[in-house]
């Protein structure tokens, strides 16, 4: 009976220590327990075990991505999964015909710039860098690992950068900002750091200080200049974070937001939310996503509660959000 | 009373009678002649006119007091007489600039002694004779140059030629520059020592055909290292008029015998009242932006206008592209801005398809200048019309010189489907106007390249956006095609079967 006992308890570890990665299956780095700040991770694993013939990543919310081998090496496969904000634990599932072998697990963080409960991650969780000149050895037998942009000339074919083949998967949304998908990358990621991002330094070649505003200007000085002149400042554009709301990378939503415009405001302006009899009544209000910016100015005003014109009530949804943020 | 008229009638008539009888016994014509004579001396004498009409015998010479008629002349018409004797200044030279060469006033009684010849004695090979007569030839006194040898008279009384010369003509050229025959004491090059049909003894018939025996481009002689050409389309006017204008034959202090420095106030001088022509001096003086081939270079206005004649039109030195790649072969520093501007020889060699008045150089509106102002111009880049340096260009205003050639319902009308109008439509969308009718509506140049481009339709492989170059990925298709800018994500258009842009 004991020996049963034994038997199982010695078959259970045997399963449990074969499932282990490590000797059969490689994870690259960053690793870990790493923050996101965008809402992508890559995954790529090196498979030591020849044997392996499906690799397979599965998100805590039961997703499965199949990962492919990629062109430039055989025995590496490669897949760029999407995070959700907050924790993501994810499950890397090496088989040996149908049979389960190996398995890696890895925590992730992605930090939401806009959502408040996801701003914040827990001690655990570090930023961490792959572009190291340790890790980059991993990658440089297939991967270019330098940069290739020439400053201020963007590339005619946006696959030559040597950026593009990880980082595709940033510029694909539906609006994207024009030095993200021309891949001019270090035009903002020229690895200074500001104020806001001090911890950081040293850590990357490629970061990018924060608060990012001056970074911006260096394009949108106009926007610079009409800001400063007016009387009121919104607190985030006052601060230089212009990547709370805006991604600069790609965005589904026009201008580049985090999130359509009311959900923007009403993350921090929670009190605002009107009751939903309220919104369906008022004409004023009628497009829901964009009707706080059809009076208010997202960025600085000369009037008080940065309202378009002091006291403007003359609502017609037809002129709404265009007409607003042309004015930027 | 009829008594006495009659008798004066009478008398007069008997006058007549008795002169006619006398001047056909002979005793009129010698009083006709002295007259003659009295006039031909005075006029040979004060005006140095060489125009022969009657030859001299020495008893008439004996029995003419010939100072006495000049001073008689003098005091008479002195003032007329001098008038025309100041030469008449090359127009922009003033007048006392020019050197009044003094022609030697042969007084004919100190040739008294010479032994002259009569004209009917002349050699053959000299007749007929021409209308101007050297002095010394006029009056037969061959003795002057020629030593009398028997039948021969060619041997010359000196063994170069110039020696003779300066014995009468006095002027000594000693200025910086002298004319190689001059130098070289070949007066004879140009001047024939004996008889000639125009003024100044000149060999050719014409001033001009003198110089360009030697000068000209297509029979230049030997040794001459100056040509110019005289037979293209267009003509420097007083170049055509008279190469002494504003060169001097002989010598002179400034280069290329020119009768003052050559520079912009040389040019200037004329071009700054020429009628119904723009005052250069005042446009070049005022213009915002200057040309630094007329503020900076060397040449000046010969860096591209050829001062004698050209096939070009505004006498350019070549057509009005390759004369403006003379310089612009290389990056030069622009003086406005002090910025560098493009090689725009080596960019027209490496993009094949040229705008048209870069195509068409001599065609109408063709050339640099179709859009440059080559003298300078209050619009940046010397352009000739405002145009934009920005990438956005406020609609209001597009009072663009594009619209100089281009219609502007290009951009103008919202709808169409006619190709003479644009061809840059989705279907009737007409996508000029939906790129440029609107707040933030882009330049011409956002797209266009208005020099030259790989591309069709002179696209842009580039487009500048705040100092980044982001290419434009134009692809041209049957049809229409598709753009990939930094504005928006690629985008085809077709005017058969539209895609739907502009319809959102």
């Amino acid at each position: 009976m004991s020996g049963m006992i034994w038997k199982v308890y010695l078959t259970m570890i045997v399963t449990v220590s074969g499932l282990m990665a490590g000797e059969g299956m490689e994870i690259f780095p960053p690793g870990d327990k790493k923050i996101y700040h965008e809402g992508y991770a890559s995954i790529t694993v090196k498979l030591n075990d020849r044997n392996i013939s499906r690799v397979e990543i599965v998100s805590d919310k039961n997703e499965r991505y199949p990962l492919k081998l990629t062109k430039e090496c055989d025995d590496v496969c490669s897949k760029t999964i999407k995070l959700h904000p907050g924790e993501n634990g994810i499950r890397i599932w090496g088989y040996i015909g149908e049979r389960l072998a190996y398995e890696a697990k890895r925590d992730f963080y992605f930090v939401s710039q806009v959502f408040k409960g996801y701003k914040d991650p827990p001690a655990k969780y570090r930023d961490k860098f792959f572009h190291t000149p340790e890790n980059e050895k991993l990658c440089v037998e297939c991967h270019n690992m330098s940069v290739n942009e020439q400053k201020g000339i963007a590339f005619v074919n946006v696959e030559d950068s040597n950026c593009y083949s990880c980082h595709k998967n940033i510029t694909m949304d539906n609006y994207a900002h024009a030095p993200a998908v021309n891949w001019l990358c270090t035009s903002c990621h020229t690895g200074k750091i500001g104020e806001k991002n001090k911890t950081l330094i040293g850590q990357s070649k490629y970061l990018v200080p924060e608060p990012v505003a001056p970074t911006c200007f260096v394009c949108h000085d106009k926007n610079k200049q009409s800001w400063d002149t007016q009387k009121y400042k919104h607190l985030p554009v006052d601060a230089g974070r212009c990547t709370k709301c805006h991604n600069p990378h790609a965005s589904q939503n026009n201008m580049f937001l985090r999130e359509a415009p009311n959900l923007l405001c009403l993350e921090c302006h929670g009190d605002k939310k009107l009751p939903p009899q309220m919104r369906d009544n008022s004409k004023c209000l009628g497009n829901q996503a964009e009707s706080c910016i059809q009076c208010h100015n997202p960025h600085a005003s000369e009037h008080k509660f940065f309202l378009e014109t002091p006291r403007k009530h003359n609502p017609t949804p037809d002129i709404g959000i265009r007409n607003v943020i042309k004015k930027q | 009373m009829m008594k006495k008229y009659g008798l004066k009638a009478i008398m007069l008539v008997l006058l007549l009678i008795v002169s006619i009888v006398l001047y056909q016994a002979g005793a009129g014509e010698k009083f006709g002649r002295f007259i003659n004579v009295m006039k031909d001396i005075a006029t040979n004498v004060f005006q140095g006119s060489h125009e022969q009409k009657a030859s001299i015998s020495d008893e008439e010479l004996a029995g003419i007091d010939i100072e006495q008629i000049a001073r008689d002349l003098e005091n008479k018409g002195g003032g007329l007489w001098q008038a025309e004797k100041v030469p008449s200044a090359p127009v922009g030279i003033p007048r006392d600039e020019i050197r009044d060469e003094e022609l030697p006033t042969h007084t004919k009684l100190l040739l008294k002694e010479a032994k002259r010849i009569d004209l009917k004695d002349i050699p053959a090979k000299l007749k007929p004779l021409k209308k101007y007569l050297h002095e010394p030839f006029k009056m037969g006194a061959c003795q002057v140059c020629h030593v009398p040898k028997g039948d021969n008279p060619t041997a010359l009384v000196k063994k170069n030629v110039h020696e003779i010369c300066y014995q009468c003509h006095k002027t000594k050229y000693t200025k910086a520059y002298d004319h190689k025959p001059v130098k070289d004491g070949n007066c004879l090059a140009c001047h024939d020592p004996h008889q000639s049909d125009i003024p100044k003894m000149l060999k050719e018939d014409s001033i001009n055909n003198t110089c360009l025996k030697c000068h000209d481009k297509s029979n230049g002689a030997k040794g001459v290292t100056k040509f110019v050409t005289m037979n293209g389309k267009f003509k420097h006017k007083p170049a055509e008029k008279s190469c002494l204008e504003c060169h001097d034959a002989h010598t002179s202090n400034y280069k290329s015998l020119m009768k003052k420095e050559v520079g912009l106030e040389f040019c200037l001088d004329c071009h700054s009242s020429i009628k119904d022509r723009r005052d250069m001096r005042k446009w070049i003086n005022n213009v915002r932006y200057k040309h630094g081939a007329v503020e900076n270079s060397k040449g000046k206005c010969l860096e591209c206008h050829d001062p004698h004649s050209s096939n070009h039109p505004s006498i350019l030195k070549k057509d009005p592209v390759q004369v403006c790649l003379g310089c612009h072969d290389k990056s030069v520093k622009a003086d406005e801005d002090g910025g560098m501007l493009i090689n725009i020889a080596q960019h027209l060699k490496e993009n094949p398809n040229w705008h048209k008045p870069i195509r068409e150089p001599n065609g109408k509106d063709g050339g640099c200048n179709a859009c440059h102002e080559p003298h300078g111009s209050d619009n940046f880049s010397i352009l000739k019309k405002s145009f934009t340096k920005n990438f956005y260009a406020n609609v209001e205003n597009k009072d663009f010189f594009c619209f100089k050639c281009h219609k502007e319902s290009k951009i103008s009308e919202q709808y169409t489907t006619n190709d003479e109008i644009t061809k840059f439509r989705d279907g009737d969308v007409n996508l000029h106007q939906l790129h440029v009718n609107d707040r933030k509506g882009r330049a011409c140049r956002a797209c266009h390249d208005e020099h030259a481009s790989k591309y069709k339709h002179l696209i842009r492989e580039y487009t500048d956006f705040n100092g980044i170059k982001f290419p434009l990925r134009f692809v041209d298709a049957p049809n229409g095609g598709s753009c990939a800018p930094a504005c928006h994500k690629k985008f085809d258009y077709d005017r058969v079967n539209p895609k739907g842009i502009g319809l959102k």
